[in-house]
């Protein structure tokens, strides 16, 4: 029977953790923002709260998915609008990361692309991508998430010849800011919990100790990333910077080789953006999919209405005049998303 | 597959449309700043850029002048537009590699300018950053039909006599929020108007905190693990040439005595030839008396400034966080050097 899943648990994680390399590459300017010198830390601190809340997923998703547990948990009418709710706010933070990545394209490449451009090459590309078959999806993950990594990898090396390590060490006191420092790390990367909707397609044989894993080690590459970061920004200068990791790309070069990598970075950072969007997507066609089963047509155009609202609102929203609204707080919105239901769900399952 | 067509016909019509499609933008035809100066000038800031040489052709065979461009205006951002403004070509400032800050300008206070590196589409925070002892205006327009540029970069890079004393923007500004001050290597012109080292200059949020010149610069270079390079010059005729610094940090808790202690590399470059072991070491104990002098007076200098460029205080609170109490480690301390000078082994 598990032979027939479409996912490997690697591919998945390999998939949730692409696609929370994009708000990864701008978690230092928040983490230092509220933890000053010890927020390097974050992605460390919220391993515990991501462990947790993964953990809790993979409990109340079990072999039938987090959209049919919804549902069913639920009972059909609160379930559908929960799922409805899901829906919603997935579309809303795709809208929002297609916003930012495409004028972060079109700055970092050249001035004379249009942001629209770029926001319509995005949609579509992930539009199409979704349309074919999971397994493709996760195994091109697994190979963007090498390339992702082989190249942040190089970069930060090129960093760790600069980086000055007294500035990572924490000010006195600091320990009472643990708790903010963790969640803005697990606010930024909650929208990889929008996984679990693809969990009844995924091959769950030794899924526990591979979340661990997976979890464990980025969280630990992710803590490292930010130490040589801060280590050559501080932590003042990074939390003014709208994106540390892409400041740093901007001053490596090797003499004579290769010099000013930064456009390449951003470049090959948006395929990081690309598949934020695409778990989004198909963790709403998983969520609409059972929303509508058992239904009338009409529930299936709503959601699709609510998803088409939702990516609109959150692309507007996205633009970086209205940042200052935003900065953080979705982050926030979907890890309470993602407890109080779920755990609802589960509870009142009856099966 | 005709749906995708369809699909890519739409997008492609739209975007044209928009006019969002993007053009291709040929380096050739565009002005491309490599060096910027900044200057305060009648309460103006006055801002100058220059290409550098520009080459055209297929292989870059047709060599042509440097493009320099100026502006004068109340605000930073009305001066880098209207030098925008001022070209025939399009100005793009996404290569400029050298910022260059004029003697006023830093002591009003040059954060503004620096801090324009900071989220700006174009400007980066890898550029170099000098301070000028005069006006960054004339130190742009030198060099002729090379520009300023090359020698910028053999002055920061260490080559060719100079000791590389260059520092980025990025660094710079680093500093300025870690240690309150930040130190930013000085430049000045000759008659020729050629560019020289003359120490460095202590930036503060609000100003220029003071200069260091001649012997305190050499400290000031060997306390920043740089100096490689230099030549000490001997009695008799005879030189040393620096060839590795490394510094370190110790603490001496009862006497609230910090003591940067310096180890430095050396090669005997003249007048070696037939040195008795016992001469030789004699050479080095002169050494470490004159560099223990420079690096002293430095530390005097930074001490009642209380000016913590190196971040001495951050690193002794780093290193020892339970024995150095309080932030204002730095204040409190007495400083020290204590220098250690030892032949090259292949010397």
């Amino acid at each position: 029977m598990e032979r027939e899943k479409e996912l490997s648990m690697t591919q998945l994680m390999a998939l949730v953790w692409l696609a929370d390399l994009a708000p990864a590459a701008q978690l230092l300017r928040t983490s230092a923002e509220v933890g000053g010198a010890g927020g390097w830390l974050s992605p460390l601190l919220a391993l515990p709260v991501l462990a947790a809340l993964g953990g809790l997923m993979g409990w109340a998703a079990g072999r039938e998915g987090l959209a049919e547990k919804l549902r069913r948990g639920l009972g059909p009418v609160l379930g559908r609008g929960v799922l409805f709710l899901y829906i919603g706010w997935a579309a809303l933070l795709a809208g929002r990361r297609l916003g930012q990545c495409a004028l972060r394209l079109s700055e970092g490449g050249s001035r004379d692309g249009s942001a629209w451009f770029f926001l319509g090459v995005m949609a579509l590309t992930a539009l199409w991508m979704v349309r074919g078959s999971l397994a493709a999806l996760g195994r091109t993950a697994q190979i963007l998430l090498a390339i992702l990594a082989a190249a942040g990898g190089v970069v930060l090396l090129l960093a760790l010849l600069r980086t000055d390590w007294t500035r990572l060490v924490p000010a006195e006191g600091w320990t009472g800011r643990t708790i903010p420092v963790a969640l803005s790390a697990a606010q930024a990367l909650a929208p990889g919990l929008y996984g679990a909707f693809l969990l009844n397609k995924t091959d769950l044989r030794r899924g526990g100790s591979t979340f661990l894993c997976w979890s464990a080690g980025g969280c630990l590459m992710l803590t490292a990333a930010q130490g040589i970061v801060q280590g050559c920004l501080g932590a003042a200068l990074s939390a003014r910077l709208d994106s540390p990791f892409f400041t740093i790309t901007q001053s490596v070069g090797v003499e004579g080789a290769f010099q000013r990598v930064e456009s390449i970075v951003i470049t090959i950072w948006a395929a990081a953006d690309l598949f934020f969007v695409v778990l989004m997507l198909t963790a709403i066609k998983a969520g609409a999919k059972r929303a509508a089963d058992g239904g009338t047509a009409g529930l299936a155009a709503a959601a699709g209405i609510t998803a088409a609202i939702g990516s609109a609102v959150g692309t507007v929203l996205g633009w970086p005049a209205e940042e200052a609204v935003w900065t953080g707080r979705e982050g926030y919105m979907t890890l309470l998303l993602f407890l109080c239901p779920v755990i609802l769900a589960a509870v009142f399952d009856k099966r | 597959m005709r749906r995708r067509t369809w699909l890519l016909l739409a997008l492609l019509g739209l975007g044209m449309a928009w006019g969002g499609l993007p053009r291709g933008r040929e380096m050739g035809s565009m002005a491309l700043i490599r060096t910027l100066g900044v200057d305060w000038e009648d309460g103006q800031y006055v801002v100058t850029a220059s290409t550098g040489r520009r080459a055209r052709g297929f292989q870059g065979e047709e060599a042509m002048e440097p493009l320099i461009l100026s502006a004068r205006r109340d605000t930073l951002s009305a001066a880098l537009a209207a030098v925008a403004a001022g070209s025939e070509q399009e100005v793009y400032f996404g290569y400029v590699d050298q910022l260059l800050l004029g003697r006023e300008l830093a002591e009003r206070g040059a954060l503004p300018v620096l801090e324009r590196f900071i989220g700006e589409e174009e400007l980066g925070l890898g550029a170099q950053v000098w301070l000028i002892c005069g006006q960054a205006k004339a130190a742009v327009t030198c060099g002729g039909e090379e520009g300023a540029e090359p020698r910028l970069t053999v002055l920061a890079k260490g080559e060719e006599g100079s000791a590389g004393f260059g520092r980025t923007v990025g660094a710079v500004l680093t500093d300025l929020n870690e240690n309150g001050c930040a130190y930013v290597p000085a430049l000045e012109q000759d008659q020729r108007g050629l560019l020289w080292e003359k120490g460095c200059g202590i930036l503060e949020a609000d100003g220029l905190r003071g200069w260091l010149f001649g012997a305190q610069a050499q400290g000031m270079k060997l306390l920043t693990g740089g100096g490689a390079g230099d030549v000490i010059e001997l009695a008799g005729g005879r030189a040393a040439e620096i060839v590795g610094v490394r510094t370190g940090l110790t603490w001496d808790e009862d006497s609230r005595t910090m003591v940067v202690r310096c180890r430095i590399a050396l090669r005997l470059t003249e007048g070696g030839a037939g040195l008795a072991q016992e001469e030789r070491e004699a050479l080095l104990r002169q050494i470490e008396t004159l560099e223990e002098e420079r690096i002293g007076g430095t530390l005097r200098t930074l001490s009642n400034w209380k000016s913590d460029c190196l971040g001495l205080g951050r690193r002794l609170r780093a290193e020892h966080p339970f024995r150095t109490g309080g932030k204002d480690v730095f204040s409190n301390s007495t400083l020290r050097g204590a220098v250690q000078a030892v032949w090259e082994p292949s010397g």
